[in-house]
Formats: structure tokens, sequence, C-alpha cells
């Protein structure tokens, strides 16, 4: 049994729309409805890396706020730890950092998460050691008490994260955690996920920054337009090979090189070596053999691996198409 | 209970914030400080004229407060989605009002008591001064000093005797005013919550002079045509319109009390009445209010 259940989940907004037509001189009410999400069922297990990919409107953060209890679905069901939604005993052990969050701003950073802890009913002493270790993890005891006013949106992001682990939680819903943050931002949470993954947390995230994704995620499931296109581990759902090759050289005369151009998929010079990707496979031994034999080395040779930019390209250009 | 004392300690100190507050405050504190001026330019009791404008002021400007400062409360943490982080938590949405409520109520309760210690201290400033030759200075230490022995011995001075209870009743208005505009807050914008909220103290003031003032045009328009020999009934809007009046809060009921109060203070019976009714219809829009809010999807 999955630790996070959702079947057939579907959230339709209905907004109601004023109408006029003034050459007919018509005013009408109409409904005007947009399906966010249609028929998601996922099964996430314990202790893994989830994450929920997909452009902007795809319906991940929709998904999230349905499991949050934010937003009602409009129908089919979900279920965190085996129990429906809104269960009490199952938001006290589940953190939730919504996505570009904003706090009370008149807070320090340490009132901030001292209020948190009071919503979990955590006693005084807890929270104060709670508070510490947190503020210690994601680098803020040095700004424990400034308001959150003065903080940037990197420090709102990692205090935001210290909220969502107040309570040691065994489920953590990011919404686009690292969206916003600068590249060193992007590291430190990922690595504060993958730390939470190492605690036996189970991490359910959204994104649409897909190379953080592939580098910590275990499972990916990809939505579109409200619908879940796949799911499944990256090596399962990414081609093992594209049939490309990618090379690089050392020591070999520019006219040598340039004459492949004309043949090769890319190729670029860069400090001196030459940085190529090439489509065919005895293409690839043919140039190489002539490299090396002008007295040109190898310096590395690699099959290209579809990454999940790739993947995520061909699937959305696939179902647009 | 821990729960939504967090909740409402947090909307304390974001309501202080608001710099309407201050601005609302000072307008009250400086109409209650002259009134003792305006005072001297009647013919009337001094003593009623700073009481009058210093009950009307707590009234008014306590009704202002909890508009101005409460409709925006719950719209706020809407608006800039700090509900997301507090919903996911295992706090149900009602402790989340009431929370929000109480907060308000705090904030609305600290500005009455600043407010009634400026009338008080106003009140035996002027009795003080008509007892005999007093340097300013000592007038202002006694008066101040009294106003703060009044809070906790309701009655101790002639001058202030009954203010408590008028004060406390006050409270108990501003209690309801507070909780619808909580409830409009909940499902509205604060430009439509300030004009409801208006609209219902406005309404219910008037609630008991239009209902006797409808019955009496009715009652005469019967007598007229029984007279004329016609046989009519009472005509079904006047039902509605009595049944409207029922819904409305009878804020009147406090006003009476109050001067009750003031003028026939040997007269207990009402309060009791009206304390309860109080509680009771405060009980009843906050939960209206939690029923909207426990329905609603946020943004």
């Amino acid at each position: 049994m999955g630790i996070i259940e959702t079947d057939r989940l579907t959230k339709i907004y209905v907004r109601d729309v004023i109408d006029t037509e003034f050459g007919k001189l018509r005013i009408r009410f109409t409904d005007r409805k947009t399906v966010a999400l249609k028929d998601l069922s996922l099964d996430i297990r314990q202790g893994e890396i989830f994450g929920l990919l997909g452009p902007n409107g795809a319906g991940k953060t929709t998904t999230i706020k349905i499991l949050m209890g934010i937003h009602y679905a409009t129908s089919g069901t979900a279920r965190l730890m085996g129990k429906p939604l809104g269960d009490r005993s199952v938001k006290s052990r589940i953190g939730f950092l919504p996505e570009n969050p904003y706090f009370y701003d008149y807070l320090t950073g340490w009132e901030f998460l001292d209020f948190y802890g009071q919503l979990y009913g955590m006693p005084k002493k807890a929270r104060r050691a709670k508070i510490e270790a947190l503020l210690e993890q994601v680098g803020l005891s040095h700004a424990a008490n400034r308001p959150l006013r003065g903080y940037s949106k990197g420090m709102v992001q990692r205090v935001g994260l210290a909220q969502s682990l107040m309570n040691d939680p065994e489920i953590v819903f990011l919404d686009e955690p690292q969206s916003g943050l600068d590249p060193l931002g992007r590291k430190e949470v990922r690595d504060i996920i993958l730390s939470l993954r190492d605690q036996g947390k189970t991490v359910f995230f959204s994104s649409h920054i897909l190379s953080d994704a592939e580098m910590i995620c275990d499972r990916v499931g990809i939505l579109f337009k409200g619908e879940l296109r796949s799911v499944g581990r990256l090596g399962e759902l990414l081609n093992q090979s594209t049939g490309e090759w990618e090379f690089v050289v050392r020591g070999v005369d520019e006219v040598a090189m340039e004459h492949w151009r004309g043949r090769l998929a890319r190729l670029s010079q860069v400090e001196g070596d030459y940085w190529a990707v090439c489509k065919e496979e005895a293409l690839t031994q043919e140039i190489i053999r002539d490299v090396v034999g002008k007295g040109g080395m190898l310096l590395s040779l690699t099959p290209r691996r579809e990454s999940l930019e790739d993947y995520f390209i061909r699937e959305v250009q696939g179902r647009r198409s | 209970m821990k729960k939504i004392v967090a909740i409402a300690n947090n909307t304390f100190k974001e309501a202080v914030r608001n710099r309407v507050l201050y601005v609302i405050l000072m307008f009250a504190l400086i109409l209650i400080i002259f009134s003792g001026a305006l005072g001297e330019l009647t013919i009337a009791s001094k003593f009623k004229i700073i009481k009058d404008l210093g009950f009307m002021a707590i009234n008014l400007f306590g009704v202002a407060i909890a508009v101005f400062v409460g409709v925006s409360l719950v719209y706020n943490e809407l608006e800039k989605r700090t509900i997301y982080t507090i919903v996911s938590k295992p706090i149900g949405r009602w402790q989340f009002l009431l929370g929000k409520y109480f907060g308000l109520l705090l904030t609305v309760g600290v500005n009455v008591v600043i407010m009634t210690l400026f009338f008080l201290a106003t009140l035996h400033f002027y009795a003080t001064q008509a007892d005999g030759d007093h340097n300013l200075f000592y007038l202002l230490a006694t008066s101040i000093g009294k106003a703060f022995v009044n809070l906790f011995a309701w009655s101790a001075f002639t001058p202030t005797q009954n203010v408590m209870v008028v004060i406390a009743i006050t409270f108990l208005e501003l209690a309801i005013i507070t909780a619808f505009a909580i409830l409009f807050s909940s499902f509205s914008t604060p430009t439509l919550s300030m004009f409801f909220t208006v609209l219902t103290f406005v309404a219910g003031r008037l609630n008991e002079d239009i209902v006797r003032f409808a019955d009496q045009i009715v009652k005469n328009a019967l007598e007229a045509a029984e007279a004329a020999g016609m046989k009519v009934h009472y005509p079904l809007s006047y039902y509605l319109a009595m049944g409207a009046a029922h819904v409305v809060p009878n804020l009147g009921a406090f006003h009476r009390t109050v001067e009750q109060a003031i003028y026939e203070p040997s007269v207990n019976i009402w309060w009791i009445g009206t304390v309860a009714y109080g509680i009771l219809y405060t009980a009843g829009i906050l939960g209206l209010a939690i029923l909207i809010f426990s329905r609603r999807n946020f943004k």
C-alpha cells in the first residue's frame, strides 16, 4: 500500500462569467469550466523522492493543494498514510512548503517557526530545541532574530523549508521548492531533500526545473494539461541510448576538423579541444581513426543518454501535435 | 485551545501594526480629552457632556477599529496565501477563524481600555478641579491614578460610578460587530466587508425604532380601515420586515441597557438578558462564518 494514494482525482474550476453581447443587447450569466486535473491516480511508496513534473498550468500545484486540504477535489479520492484527506492525525505527520511562499513578514525567523510549532501543539521546550536545529540545518542561525521582511527570497524559501520540517514529518510536500533560487540556493535545497530521504522520509515535490528533478528523484510523474502522461523510474522512462555519440579530441589541426563539420550534429571548439556530437556510430569511428591518424588524441567518447528534458520535450510535443 | 490562542496572538501582532488603528485611536483620545472643554460651554451638567461624548467616542471608534482593522484580517491571509501553510497543519478551519476573531477582539479590547482610561482620567480631572484649588500636576496625577484604580474597583469614586458597567456593555456590542467583520471578511473583499459591517451596525442601531415605527403605521392604517367598515389583514410585507428585523442584531437593546445603567442604576434586570443576547448572537454569527469558511476553496 502506498503512503500517498490518489484515485481518479479530478478538479474542475467553475468561474461565473458575465457574457455581454452588445450587438444583440443580451447579457448572459455562464459558467466557465476549467479542468485543472483529470483522473489522476498515483501511488507513492514510503521513503521515495517523487517528482511531479510538468509545464506551467499542468495541474501540479492543484494536486498538492488538494492533498493539503486547501482545495477540495471535484471527484475522486485520495489517501495519505491510509487515511482520508483532512485527518488531523495525518496532518500532524506531514510537512508542506507552498510555491513562492509568503509568510508573516513582521515575525522574526524564530517567532515564525515558534508560531508553527504551536500549531502542531509542540511543548515550548521541544519547540526551542527543534527551532535551533532547523535554523542550523537551513543555514539561518545568524538571521534568527531578524524579521522576515528583511529576508532575501532564498532565505524565505529556506525558512519555509524549515517550517515544513518543524514536526519531524514522515511525508514532506514541496511545491516548486527551487523556483526563483540561484544555483547555490538550488543546491542547498537539493541537499536538504536528499538528507530527508536518508532519514527515511517520503518527499513529494513538484517542479519544472528538470535538471534538479533528474538529480534527486527516485520516480517521476509527468503531468500535462491535467492528465498524468507517464510515471515511473527515470531509468525506465528515459531512452538508455539515443544513438548519438559525444566525443572530445585534442591536438588536431583546425583544417582537419573543419573537414567533418558538415557531417556532425554539433562541433565546437573549447580552449583548443574539439567537442563534437555525431549521430552515426560508423561515422564516429571513422572520424576518430582520422583524428588519431593525424596525431590527435581522443580525450573522451560517450554514448548520449536521453535527459529528462529531452524526454519531457518529446512527450509534451508529441501530445501537442 | 492553545492553537486558537496562538492564532489570536499572531492576529493581535498583525493588527497592532496597522497604522489606521493609531489614527482612529488618536481621534478618539482627542475627542475624549476635549469633551471637558466642550462641557464648559453648555448649560447642562458638565459631567453629563463628558460622559455622553466619552461613551459615544468609545462606542463609535471601537466600531471603527473593528471594521477598519478587522475586515482585511482574513482576506489578507487568503490574498497573501499565508493560509496555505496554516490549513496544512493539524488545525481546524474553525480554530483558525476563532483565533482570528479573538485576536481582533483583543485588539478592540486593548483600545477600549486605553480610551476608557483617558475617559476616566478626564472625568476625575474635572471632578477634582471642582473640589478646590489644586495645581495642574496634582490634578493630572490624581486623575490618572484614580482612573487606574477604577479598572480594578469599578465604582470606587462618585463621578465614575456605573461607568465601567457601561463600558462592559459597549464592549459586548463591539464583540457582535467584530463577529460581523470576521463573517463578511471570510467570503468577501475588504471594501465590501466594510460596507456590510457598517450597514449592519447602522441597521442594528435603528432596528427597534424602525420596528416600532412600522408597527405604528400599520396599526393606524388598520384602525382607519376598520373604522371605515373594511376588514383587512396585516400585509405580507409587514411579516417579512418583522422577520428581517429579528435577523439583524438588535443593538438598540445595548444602547437602552447603557442608558439604564447611567440613569437608573437601581434597575439591573435588563443586564442579564442583554448579556445573554450578546453572547448568543455572537456565537451564532461566528458559527455562520465557520460554516462558510469551512466549505470554501482558497485561491
